[in-house]
């Protein structure tokens, strides 16, 4: 034994000191660290891809930060298994609270279950989960009326007649079929207003931009093309540039993107429905704040009001919000 | 021969696994099982309008008083008769009231309530139904009570299909101008852009004096 550890002295004494050294360093970081931060909050985002959740997230993220919660942004890429081993790492990394856009109304719940099991409160926003038992709180657009005062407006704009198609977003997030419903439960009242073609493009541009693009050559007379969110809008309308009918066919979109909003102020895109996800981040993010601080009562579903944006009122808007 | 025989004790076990773990179920019996489990909102929407809020009209303000402080101050309005859902600058109310009927149109008979000379200060919304007004005045639907917001949404539309089918369409019959009528109806009011000349009002309940 002896011989071994005067062989291998060098080691030995290395180790020794990165043990102590060790020890002081988490003296001196400690007390530091209590002092700068409440916890950690994480925030779990479907896609990054699209800027309006780029937003969501952030703001979400400051506003944790502000209230003094160190705060970390992880990326599902709109799939479900990778948000499943995101919210692994986050149980096991002890993370305080979570700050929640699901990717699947039904294939997250899972998710937060496990957070809650772990005893770590989940506040969801944006969009929801199919059930009342798991989440703290869920945050939400109220995306039917927007889509009901989308249709009105839908109706008016071409004077209850004319054909068109509908871009859907994802057929497992409930904000597709909510927006869905609202509009038809105003426009399917027209007879003379007929829908064409009902096609899901993921609420992604660029899948938008083909859907539309092949919608285009089966209907190449619609007059309208109403769209589940502003990304869709956006390819949407990219398509009808390149087949030169953006003169002619109306777009319609849902959210209140910074492009589509300049859009409709340009007179191209005719529509959109204003969703304030700053407003949703921020609450999620302070209430979140206050269940740690000891709060418990919270509402489940919150709804928080959208509104309709217009070439005619689109000066009181900006992107994402109001002026 | 004996080589072959060895294999059929395994074999006879995988066929009585796979047979364990897997099973035929005729389509319209699944379809059935789940309609079975799936919310109604025709339903909800009926049971909601006779038990609940047919049995709650008297939780309706008067209709001048609303007026009177919607014309002066909205926001205390909002703040001793309204219901806001959610995060909302939008506020729902219950009201009822009688005045007589100046004039109609397509869309709505239009009421006024102090005097027939005078604008008039009410539409009862006499065609197509929209929105969540009477479900979110009536402060009898929550929706904690809903798992899944679809399901609280398409209640409103059962509701507007119940105004639409059976409230307006006996009023519309026997109704004309100079009608004195009572009525309790849902109105709601934006806070940044009240429209209240005249209050858009869907009725609930109809009466012709």
């Amino acid at each position: 034994m002896s011989k071994v550890m005067f062989r291998h002295w060098k080691a030995i004494a290395l180790a020794c000191f990165l043990l102590i050294w060790g020890c002081r360093q988490r003296e001196d970081v400690a007390p530091d660290k209590e002092v700068q931060s409440h916890g950690k909050i994480a925030v779990v985002i479907s896609t990054l891809n699209n800027p309006w959740f780029v937003v969501l997230g952030e703001t979400a993220a400051e506003r944790a930060r502000q209230l003094g919660y160190e705060a970390t942004i992880f990326d599902s890429q709109n799939d479900t298994a990778k948000e499943t081993s995101h919210f692994e790492n986050i149980i096991a990394a002890g993370y305080d609270a979570i700050l929640f856009n699901p990717t699947d109304a039904e294939g997250s719940i899972a998710n937060v279950k496990k957070a809650k099991d772990a005893g770590i409160p989940t506040f969801c926003m944006d969009r929801e989960i199919n059930s009342a038992e798991v989440a703290v709180a869920q945050i939400l657009s109220d995306n039917y009326t927007g889509c009901v005062k989308l249709g009105q407006y839908f109706v008016k704009k071409l004077n209850r007649k004319g054909t068109y198609v509908e871009l859907l977003g994802l057929v497992g997030d409930n904000n597709t079929w909510n927006r869905s419903k609202g509009f038809h439960s105003v426009v399917d009242n027209y007879k003379d207003l007929k829908m064409v073609a009902q096609q899901s493009a993921d609420f992604d541009r660029n899948r938008a931009l083909d859907v539309m693009e092949s919608l285009l050559q089966a209907h190449p007379d619609i007059d309208a093309v109403f769209c589940g969110n502003d990304a869709m809008a956006m390819g949407a309308y990219q398509a009808l540039i390149a087949a030169d009918k953006d003169d002619d066919v109306m777009v319609f979109g849902y959210d209140g993107a910074r492009d589509v909003v300049d859009s409709i102020r340009e007179g191209k895109i005719v529509a959109t429905v204003m969703q304030f996800p700053k407003l949703m981040a921020k609450t999620a993010a302070e209430w979140a704040d206050q269940y740690l601080r000891g709060e418990r009562s919270f509402p489940q579903k919150v709804p928080v009001a959208v509104e309709l944006v217009t070439r005619e009122n689109v000066d009181k808007y900006t992107a994402y919000g109001k002026r | 021969m004996k080589r072959r025989y060895k294999y059929i004790p395994g074999l006879l076990i995988l066929g009585l696994l796979l047979s364990r773990s897997c099973y035929f179920e005729r389509l319209d019996k699944a379809k059935e099982q789940v309609q079975a489990g799936s919310f109604d909102p025709a339903v909800y929407a009926r049971d909601f309008w006779d038990k609940k809020l047919m049995k709650n009209l008297d939780r309706a303000v008067d209709v001048q008083a609303l007026l009177e402080l919607l014309h002066t101050d909205i926001s205390q309005a909002r703040e001793q008769y309204g219901r806001t859902l959610g995060i909302s600058d939008v506020c729902c109310f219950l009201l009822s009231g009688q005045g007589e009927v100046v004039s109609m149109t397509e869309d709505g008979v239009f009421v006024s309530i102090e005097s027939p000379e005078s604008d008039p200060d009410i539409m009862i919304a006499t065609s197509l139904i929209f929105g969540n007004a009477v479900r979110d005045a009536s402060g009898l639907v929550d929706p904690d009570e809903f798992p899944n917001s679809r399901d609280f949404n398409s209640i409103s539309e059962q509701i507007n299909k119940i105004v639409t089918t059976h409230v307006i369409p006996p009023f519309l019959k026997k109704v004309e101008k100079a009608t004195t009528i009572r009525f309790v109806g849902a109105a709601q009011v934006s806070q940044d852009e009240p429209e209240i000349h005249p209050l858009y009002v869907i009725p609930i309940l109809l009466e012709i004096e």
